[in-house]
């Protein structure tokens, strides 16, 4: 006997949110949430068994010292991150240049806040 | 953490869905301590002071205070959560439920075959008719409800259930899942020592999970599980094989019982009378009194009834009629839960109730304590809460 059982509850769901996309939202955070925390029992989990054979990777981890290469690879990691969830409230029009970072520049930004307002008012 | 259950149906999860469990396990009793805390507290900070000045009176009932709480955003949040952690909860086992499915089935067919195992028996109605507030919502968000079913022999909706309700009582239940049916079982034996129930019958008993207590009480006592469900009843049986309770498992609607006139001692439900419309729950009451010998008790566990509670407990225990797929459990708890025992022929003076703590958690010097004790309602009473739940029970002798 194999099966596909059915994932979700028949009838129409709950909204609780007057904004279109809000309900949706919410639950898609929750799946994200639930992804962390099994993500770190993993990971914390790894950290244990390697140390079952012999490996003190805990200690090892809270000692290592971030390299200028691991330091490179990290920042541009944390900005891809950043970019890719916030992508959409980051582009404004279709012909935003990328915006410099921020505390840099800060003229920049104002201009290119007032764009967008009359991009949209076109 | 969640403990594994001690019978041979465990569910055998990866690491990862394990994780992913323990995390809706936690979320869901984070949702009503913590999200249901702030709920309260906004409710008292905010929203009754604003009714009171409105209204020049506080809210008079729970549906009062549904809609003055529901433009809320500890409301909002707090009911989004909770549903997504309903959600959830089923998600996290169905893999594991689906991958074993052929095995579940295989295991527990043994274990109700192996005669080696304690006594018991399951007796299945093929030509019964599953009634629809069972086939038509997917109760409590459960995908498949109670009764679907994927094969022969299948018992996919009880482990589905089983696993299932371990996730989703954060350890409230018991180790097995049973402390409702030892809370009521033990109540009865302790605080009426002289009643020796030979035969007992828990009615829309699903798993079995609240059954079993009742053979363990009253050892000497015959008893039997009822529900409409097939899948759900094959697994019952095996689960009860498996930790050596015999249980006599029957496929029947318990608005039309298939026992003769006073032939038990106790008719015991949990958690069922709420899964009925009211004519059913009218026809129950009148199967229970039938079969009761005179002499014998219907003893109910239930959410308390709205009349008893305080506004704000009243529709903080109503949002799952709203919100949890569980439409009948406003109209069962607007009832006079007495009156619904004198309609079905009970003596208005042999209605009996009490709110309990609860006896897995206690021990029996603590309960003892309690069983004297009138039934108290507040915030804390049929509420599932770490801090200490109390469950609510009813029910009626019938006259000797």
């Amino acid at each position: 006997m194999s099966a596909e059982l059915p994932r979700m509850a028949r009838g129409r769901r709950n909204r609780f949110f007057e904004a279109e996309g809000v309900d949706e939202l919410l639950s898609m955070v929750m799946e994200l949430t639930a992804e962390v925390a099994t993500l770190r029992e993993r990971l914390y989990v790894t950290e244990r068994v390697l140390e079952q054979n012999g490996l003190a990777v805990g200690e090892g981890i809270e000692r290592y010292e971030i390299s200028d290469e691991d330091d490179a690879w990290l920042t541009a990691e944390r900005e891809r991150l950043l970019s890719t969830v916030l992508r959409t409230v980051e582009s404004g029009s279709r012909d935003a240049r990328e915006t410099a970072p921020a505390g840099e520049d800060s003229g920049n930004q104002g201009d290119s806040t007032g764009d967008s307002k009359s991009v949209r008012a076109a | 953490m969640i403990q594994p259950q001690p019978h041979d149906l465990q569910p055998a999860p990866t690491r990862d869905e394990r994780a992913r469990q323990e995390f809706v396990s936690g979320l869901r009793r984070h949702v009503l301590t913590r999200l249901a805390g702030h709920m309260r507290g906004e409710y008292d900070e905010e929203v009754l002071p604003a009714f009171e000045r409105e209204q020049g009176r506080p809210p008079a009932d729970g549906p009062e205070v549904h809609k003055a709480m529901r433009g809320t955003r500890a409301f909002r949040f707090y009911s989004a959560v909770r549903t997504n952690a309903q959600e959830m909860v089923f998600a996290s086992v169905i893999p594991g439920v689906e991958r074993r499915i052929a095995e579940l089935a295989d295991q527990a067919r043994a274990l109700r075959d192996d005669d080696e195992r304690a006594g018991g028996s399951l007796t299945l109605d093929p030509d019964l008719e599953v009634p629809r507030n069972v086939t038509e919502i997917d109760v409590h968000l459960a995908p498949g409800s109670y009764h679907a079913e994927y094969g022969d022999d299948d018992v996919a909706a009880g482990a589905l259930y089983d696993h299932s309700i371990n996730v989703f009582a954060f350890g409230q239940f018991g180790r097995e899942l049973d402390d409702i049916g030892q809370t009521l079982s033990h109540y009865i034996r302790l605080k009426y020592p002289e009643f020796r129930p030979q035969r007992i019958l828990d009615c829309g008993c699903t798993i079995g999970h609240n059954t079993l207590p009742w053979a363990r009480t009253f050892p000497e006592a015959e008893v039997h599980g009822i529900d409409v469900a097939p899948g759900v009843l094959r697994y019952a049986s095996a689960r009860a094989k498996s930790l050596g309770v015999p249980v006599h498992f029957r496929q029947m609607d318990a608005t039309k019982l298939d026992y003769p006139d006073a032939s038990f001692d106790v008719v015991f439900s949990s958690m069922f009378l709420h899964e009925l419309p009211l004519k059913d729950i009218h026809a129950f009451f009148r199967e229970a009194y039938r079969v009761l010998k005179p002499g014998g008790v219907l003893w109910n566990m239930e959410l308390p009834p709205n009349s008893r509670m305080a506004p704000y407990e009243s529709f903080y225990l109503d949002w799952d009629s709203y919100y949890n797929n569980e439409p009948f459990y406003k109209p069962f708890r607007d009832q006079d839960y007495r009156g619904l025992c004198t309609g079905a022929g009970f003596a208005a003076e042999d209605f009996i109730e009490a709110t309990l703590p609860r006896y897995s958690f206690v021990g029996e010097a603590a309960f003892r304590e309690g069983v004297d004790q009138p039934a108290l309602f507040d915030s804390q009473t049929g509420r599932m809460d770490p801090k200490g739940t109390r469950w609510y029970a009813f029910g009626a002798w019938k006259q000797a």
